[in-house]
């Protein structure tokens, strides 16, 4: 619990953020199972597509395959078996058979080649070509070994015919040579020189006939050793029956050459037959061989798929234990958390709800405070509704008074402007007039000018008479005594020359003078001259100015006729505010009595939510407060508690002696700290 | 008149210790602040400012020659001669020509001022500093508060290489 707290209470001020609403709230705790459940399905998936994927190789792959491998052994083995048969007892439909058998491993072998390639099964292929390799030999030695064996089987029973046909020309030499010998009894000597021959005869009979048993046994063993040791005895036979003396009888030698011919047969029969056991012999090995290398490579590969076969069900097994694993954790950890968010979100809901309901609990009491207050200031509201219909009636006098003075500003703005049309004509003539004077000053400056260039002339003047002078001087001086007179009056030349040479100098420093003055008379004009320019802009400025003061001035005196009428207006209005608020007073008293029953309503819902002691606790702040706030609001609101609010009234006489007290417990009471809800919850 | 000639042509050959230039007119001119005297007689005309041609190859202190009234004058210039700077002409920049001998030398001085009287026992020896005279002053005449230096015409005017002269003296005997 102490974990689920700091859980809650850690991560309540995040989660619990007041925008999220509760249908978001229930959302997120949805999704969040649901993407849990999601993320296990998809695990789940997972393991069963690995587990499918497993299974069909298995079924597929592995079984196919070890299948095959165990049919082609199974049937290499009959094929086998059908060979066996067919060499004990010669029978072709073994033979057959055994051919038929073949070509069904053939087809075994090819439909176990489209396995492998179609799964890329490198060994299997290695092994497949080893099979079909054998299958080749062992078909194509099989061809010749029952064509060896047709051989032998024929060349045996030739054997068989040429020995008895031996034994039978044999017996008639017997026969024949008896009755000789009976015809000769008296004659001792021939007699046992025809028993002689007789005995001999009936010995290579006997060895004959012994030679042929043991040919016969070592037929039926396969004995090839043995064999040619017998053939070798044949010839020997042979060529001792050939030497026999058989007498001179005609009859005798002939049938002795008869039975000399079919031995001679039958010894060649023999070579035949024991070739062909060799040749049978041998294929016999050879098919031997190809047979062990089918089986082996059958079995080796029957070895291989059943292995595969077991690796692949163990993965199986090792996967679907380890999902069985992971997805159990997996269902327990989705429980778990979706538990642990079921019981978060549940709280920081019921948290929302318990602040909601605080909250409301609150605006409940705040409401009914707010309802005695309303009451009160509808009631100030209709006293100042009728102070104001009395400063309406000054407004109205004031505006009468200005409405006069708006008529006065207009025709002063009139005459103003007037004067102002006049004005303009006057500045324009002054700016002429100092146009004019601006000439009037280059005149004085041209003329100043001439008489400077006079003046020089006379200062020129002036020098040459002075050099005039001097020269009388010199040439009086040379005159020596009579010169006198001269040199005085060229004295009095150069007094008057330098006289009138100061004197041009003078006038040259007055005239530089008036140039001077009248440049400067030039600039004032100049700078009066744009003056006057600036005071004609200006004039026609003001006199649009004026214009303007003179039609807002009328449109001021039509605004105040409508300010009037808006007046009158408002009368009317305020007097309706009186009545209104006279009515607001009564629906305030209403509005108190429906915040009552909300105070209930609110119970009701913290009832159901669970926190009724603490809306309790609240309340009971609340109306301390309440309490507080009507003890410091007394001056402000003095009025309203005296005209009918006894009720605050009372509990500000209740209550006000420990408002210091009040406001500290409201501090520690009401809980601002989050944590503390949930600890209780 | 052929007294005052002969006597002013020794007295640079016989030495310039001596004051020997008597009073009488003297026409005074001025070179800045300064003002100089010549000796009337020896003056033959005072002329304004007229074209002057450039000669070359003549001394500095030469500015040139002027075509008066048919005769060729060469015209010093004063100030050079006295090693003064040089200034611009003005209105009042006036040409004195000056005879000696058979001699005539223009001389271009900034301002003609008048014709005074300067009595023989006005005229002062020029002061010698560090027993050297200079030998282009003749004296040193008072009049009233003033000074006026009297200028040794031969000396400053005619003491010149002999070709600047002879040129003259050529035209002149012509």
């Amino acid at each position: 619990m102490s974990f689920l707290d700091s859980f809650t209470g850690g991560s309540g001020s995040g989660v619990s953020d007041d925008s999220w609403t509760i249908g978001k709230r229930i959302m997120a705790l949805t999704l969040g199972g649901a993407s849990i459940i999601l993320m296990l399905g998809l695990v789940a998936m997972y393991a069963l597509n690995m587990i499918n994927n497993n299974s069909n190789t298995l079924v597929n792959e592995k079984l196919s395959e070890w299948d095959l491998a165990n049919a082609i052994e199974a049937e290499t083995r009959q094929v086998g078996i059908n060979l066996e048969k067919y060499s004990t007892s010669q029978d072709s439909m073994h033979f057959g058979e055994a051919k038929k058998g073949l070509a069904t491993v053939k087809a075994k072998v090819d439909s176990s080649r489209v396995l492998a390639e179609q799964y890329e099964i490198q060994e299997m292929n290695e092994r497949l070509n080893e099979i079909e390799e054998g299958i080749t030999v062992f078909d194509e030695s099989m061809t010749s070994f029952y064509q060896a064996y047709q051989d032998l089987l024929n060349y045996r029973s030739l054997t068989e015919q040429s020995g008895t046909d031996f034994v039978e020309s044999v017996e008639e030499y017997l026969a024949s040579a008896r009755t000789a010998l009976a015809n000769i009894e008296d004659d001792s000597a021939a007699s046992a020189l025809q028993r002689e021959r007789i005995e001999n005869v009936e010995r290579v009979l006997t060895d004959l006939q012994s030679n042929m048993k043991e040919l016969w046994r070592a037929e039926v063993s396969h004995n090839v050793g043995a064999l040619s040791g017998i053939e070798s005895r044949f010839v020997e036979l042979r060529s001792k029956f050939g030497n026999i003396n058989v007498g001179n009888s005609g009859e005798e030698q002939m049938l002795h050459s008869i039975a000399l011919a079919t031995l001679n047969d039958n010894v060649e029969t023999v070579g035949a037959m024991i070739e062909a056991r060799n040749t049978v012999n041998q294929e016999d090995s050879v098919r031997q061989e190809a047979y062990d290398k089918i089986l082996n490579n059958t079995i080796a590969l029957a070895e291989m798929a059943k292995a595969d076969a077991y690796e692949q069900g163990d993965q199986t097994n090792s996967a679907v234990s380890w999902f069985i694993w992971t997805l159990g954790i997996g269902v327990v950890v989705a429980i778990i958390s979706a538990l642990l968010i079921g019981l978060f979100m549940g709280r920081s809901i019921s948290s929302v709800l318990k602040g909601i309901i605080r909250r409301l609990n609150r605006g409940a009491r705040q409401v009914d405070a707010s309802a005695d207050q309303l009451s009160g200031a509808s009631q100030e509201l209709a006293e100042s509704s009728s102070q104001q219909a009395a400063s309406l009636q000054q407004t109205t006098s004031s505006l009468e008074e200005v409405s006069s003075q708006i008529k006065q500003t207009d025709e002063n703005s009139a005459e103003a402007e007037n004067a102002m049309e006049e004005t303009k004509p006057m500045v324009e003539k002054g700016v002429h007039a100092m146009e004019r004077m601006t000439d009037a000053m280059e005149d004085i400056k041209a003329s100043s000018e001439e008489t400077s260039k006079i003046i020089k002339t006379i200062d020129d003047i002036a020098f040459q008479t002075n050099l005039l002078a001097l020269n009388a001087a010199v040439e009086a001086a040379r005159a020596g005594e009579a010169g006198k007179g001269f040199a005085v009056v060229a004295e009095e030349v150069r007094n008057l020359a330098q006289r009138s040479a100061e004197a041009a100098k003078n006038t040259s420093e007055l005239i530089q003078k008036s140039q001077d003055s009248s440049e400067r008379g030039s600039e004032v004009a100049q700078e009066v001259s744009d003056y006057l320019e600036k005071i004609e802009q200006r004039v026609t400025d003001v006199s649009t100015l004026v214009v303007e003061i003179s039609a807002a001035s009328q449109e001021q005196s039509t605004g105040i006729q409508q300010i009037n009428s808006v007046m009158s207006e408002m009368d009317n209005v305020v007097q309706g505010n009186a009545s209104a608020s006279e009515e607001s007073a009564s629906s305030a008293e209403e509005l108190s009595s429906q915040s009552a029953e909300l105070n209930k309503i609110v119970d009701e819902l913290a009832v159901l939510v669970g926190v009724e002691d603490e809306v309790e606790q609240a309340s009971g702040e609340w109306t301390k407060k309440a309490s507080e706030m009507n003890s410091n609001g007394t001056n402000g609101y003095g009025k309203s508690h005296e005209n009918g609010h006894s009720n605050g009234a009372k509990r500000h006489v209740g209550n006000g002696s420990n408002g210091q007290a009040s406001e500290k417990r409201a501090q520690e009471l009401i809980p601002f700290d989050e944590d503390d809800d949930f600890s209780e919850f | 008149m052929e007294q005052t000639s002969t006597e002013h042509s020794e007295s640079p050959a016989t030495g310039e210790a001596d004051v020997d230039v008597e009073g009488g007119k003297f026409l005074t001119f001025f070179l800045g602040e300064e003002e100089y005297a010549i000796e009337i007689l020896k003056v033959q005309e005072i002329i304004g400012l007229m074209p002057i041609t450039p000669v070359p190859k003549m001394p500095e202190y030469i500015r040139g020659v002027l075509n008066l009234r048919g005769k060729i004058v060469p015209v010093m210039n004063l100030r050079t001669r006295f090693g003064f700077e040089e200034i611009e002409d003005t209105d009042e920049t006036c040409i004195i020509v000056v005879q000696d001998e058979d001699y005539l030398m223009g001389v271009a001085v900034d301002k003609v001022s008048e014709v005074v009287d300067i009595e023989t026992a006005s005229i002062e020896d020029v002061p010698s500093v560090g027993g050297q005279q200079s030998e282009y002053l003749a004296g040193l005449g008072k009049v009233g508060d003033s000074v006026k230096m009297i200028v040794e015409v031969h000396k400053v005017l005619f003491d010149v290489p002999d070709r600047v002269l002879e040129n003259d003296a050529g035209q002149q005997q012509e």
